[in-house]
């Protein structure tokens, strides 16, 4: 168990749904979630189709974990081709909705075609309604989850939805859930959008059973007693995400002004310090942290802006508290572009949540638009009469809000930055692997962390690989590819689980091992996770493979393979990924060329249907 | 001789109350190690870090040996995660 063993699978151009039993032969190889969902993506299309084609298939998905009591139990994926990347694209998320989906007695969302008009999907348990969105059509993710939950008079309906910028097909668009949580990368919601499918609301009573509960009772127990005791997980709690950015600061490696510096100077005005400082008029911008379904880390931040501040100063719809700094929000909007407005970056935090948009890439773009802005190849005419100066906190705020609106040169900026610096005719400064944007981790600085953006599946990712603890071992790619190779395969596991990552603050994968043991039949030994780990890898490479994509496409931009960096402890350093990618393949059972062999597939059980 | 250790991030509230900002000046013996001039300073054997010397990074297996030399500039950084 641990499985409902239902999936549901959607026609939105039929406008038809059909509950099937779930495929018990794919969830015993490839687990759930991440894993599951990658299976049924690669079974049900050909990867070689538009991303934005109703023949591209949609599917949210949750791990045998989601809903249980174990700790961070509520994730979910959205897995997809990108519309970012043209890649195979896996985008998970916590808040409340994937328990929620979960309760209504479904793995796993399969949702295909596109609808003759918008329409949002409303599951409670096995009634299934396809509901007609034109009123909600053009509303923001925060309108729509309002409209739904009083439409249907029950404010504990779960809502995952799209903004103006996934309608209109923002390359970056992301889909949002419980207001400020959001499956944010490589442009699933752009893909939801492409579908005419404005939400998804549900409701679910059924509940989750697990294979030996008693067993699962005591080591879930023992398992959050190890996260209470973490003193890593207790800095995730008490500082939140964004302590990363004093870290990466000293360690010469925060992107800065579109990655041509690694250090910035403004970071003590955005950093975690700066959060809780309480100001002259007695505002503080953080207010309190929050945690998503069944977590006890609880790493997410909830603030507000100053009201006096330029960018809601007179404008109380933005007077509330929600979704504050997370470090990849603080490195996009801060030192990638050079701003050191706290109020300024939290605003446009709000608005990426209120129009569903990834703010890492969003940030990257921007930053790209103002590199061109500044050597006089983007100019005021094109950006409706803002500068776009590097470290002009106006140029942030007003961008995102004309990109979340799909408006002026905002439609420009949602095309992602490789497309608008092809557009420029200068594509090497798009700092992007695939197509999609970097996080705030410089590749010249943490070389495993540059081999994991390159080789990553869905494109440049700092979540898809954990080689931080080498990488603070010394700056250099001697090695990174072993770790980096055995991190992907493990995270890959733990993205199929329906738990976070984030508990590896405290737990190893032998705690992992032993919850998903108790919860799903079968006997998981760590040795076949990280096997299904690598058998789920392998999987997202056929698919990119089949997709057109090949090895050029595991690359970094030219900036950080042959531009020193500037200043801190990497100073001097450029990327070594020309010394780690050939080891990483061989490790991996690829070819030269980055294509997995017949030996391979064949361990891994991957040849045939 | 003097040493200036400087302890970042979130690694601030293990500073001694003799600090400056987020900086301490600690007296060393000649032959001192990273080893000792953290147990110098009362920074917690449990607690992850990272140390450079002079913005070059010491790796964790040379903590024992790595000697400090006078005026040396040595900075403790809190462990990368991922965010």
């Amino acid at each position: 168990m641990g499985w409902q063993r239902k999936i549901l699978r959607v026609n939105l151009t039929d406008m038809t749904s059909e509950i099937e039993p779930l495929n018990m032969e794919w969830a015993q190889q490839y687990l759930g979630e991440r894993g599951l969902g990658t299976k049924y993506l690669y079974e049900n299309m050909d990867p070689a189709v538009d991303s934005l084609a109703p023949e591209n298939v949609l599917i949210f998905a949750t791990g045998p974990l989601t809903g249980t009591m174990a700790s961070t139990s509520g994730r979910y994926a959205v897995i997809t081709k990108g519309a970012l990347t043209n890649a195979v694209a896996c985008s998970n998320s916590g808040g409340k909705f994937g328990a929620e989906l979960k309760f209504a007695g479904y793995d796993l969302l399969l949702l295909e075609g596109r609808a003759p008009h918008p329409v949002y999907l409303h599951i409670f348990d096995d009634r299934i309604e396809i509901v007609d969105a034109n009123e909600i059509w053009g509303k923001s993710v925060w309108e729509t989850e309002d409209w739904i939950k009083s439409r249907h008079q029950d404010p504990l309906i779960k809502v995952a939805s799209i903004g103006v910028a996934g309608e209109n097909g923002v390359r970056f668009a992301c889909v949002v859930n419980d207001l400020h949580r959001a499956a944010g990368r490589s442009g699933v919601g752009a893909v939801m959008g492409s579908k005419n499918l404005k939400a998804i609301a549900v409701r679910g009573t059924v509940g989750v059973q697990v294979d030996n509960p008693g067993r699962f009772m005591e080591i879930v127990k023992e398992a959050k007693i190890k996260l209470a005791e973490s003193t890593d997980v207790g800095e995730l709690t008490e500082y939140g995400t964004n302590a990363m950015i004093d870290a990466m600061q000293e360690f010469g490696g925060l992107p800065t002004r579109n990655f041509q510096e690694v250090q910035f100077e403004g970071v003590d005005k955005i950093n975690p310090k700066a959060m809780v400082e309480v100001r002259e008029n007695g505002h503080k911008n953080l207010l309190t942290n929050k945690a998503c379904f069944g977590c006890t880390i609880a790493c997410g931040r909830i603030s507000h802006i100053d009201k006096d501040h330029f960018t809601i100063k007179n404008r109380p719809e933005y007077w509330h508290a929600s979704g504050g700094l997370e470090y990849e929000t603080a490195f996009a909007f801060g030192p990638d572009c050079g701003v050191d407005d706290i109020d300024a970056l939290t605003f446009a935090g709000f608005v990426m949540n209120e129009q569903g948009m990834d703010p890492i890439s969003f940030g990257g773009t921007l930053a790209a638009a103002m590199e061109l802005y500044e050597m006089g190849v983007i100019t005021d005419e094109d950006t409706d009469g803002v500068p776009l100066n590097f470290g002009n906190p106006e140029a942030l705020t007003v961008m995102a809000e004309k990109t979340g609106k799909y408006e002026g040169f905002g439609k420009i900026l949602g095309l992602g930055s490789q497309r608008l610096c092809e557009k420029f005719g200068h594509p090497e400064l798009s700092m992007t692997v695939k197509g999609q944007e970097f996080a705030g981790y410089d590749s010249r600085a943490l070389q495993g962390m540059g081999l994991g953006y390159a080789t990553s599946s869905r494109g440049a990712c700092h979540m898809k690989h954990d080689v931080f603890g080498p990488d603070m071992e010394d700056q250099t790619g001697e090695g990174k590819a072993l770790p980096c190779k055995k991190s992907q395969d493990k995270i890959s596991i733990i993205d199929s689980t329906g738990l976070c990552w984030f508990t590896l603050s405290g737990w190893k994968i032998t705690d992992f091992q032993q919850q998903i043991d108790a919860a799903c039949e079968g006997n998981w030994t760590v040795e076949r996770l990280y096997e299904t780990g690598e058998r789920i890898w392998n999987l997202e490479r056929q698919f990119n493979i089949a997709a057109g994509l090949t090895s050029e496409d595991d690359s970094l931009p030219p900036r950080l393979l042959n531009e020193p960096a500037k200043s801190g402890m990497a100073k001097g350093k450029v990327s070594d990924l020309d010394k780690m990618l050939p080891e990483y393949y061989e490790l991996r059972g690829w070819t030269a060329d980055g294509v997995p062999t017949k030996e391979t597939l064949e361990r891994l059980g991957l040849t045939g249907g | 001789m003097k040493v200036t250790v400087k302890l970042t991030g979130t690694l601030g509230k293990y500073l001694p109350p003799n600090a400056q900002g987020n900086e301490v000046e600690v007296e060393l013996s000649n032959g001192e190690t990273i080893t000792s001039l953290i147990q110098k300073i009362g920074f917690p054997a449990e607690q992850k870090f990272i140390v450079s010397v002079n913005n070059d990074m010491v790796p964790a297996s040379l903590r024992d040996t790595h000697v400090i030399q006078s005026q040396d500039q040595v900075t403790l950084i809190p462990p990368l995660k991922g965010g």
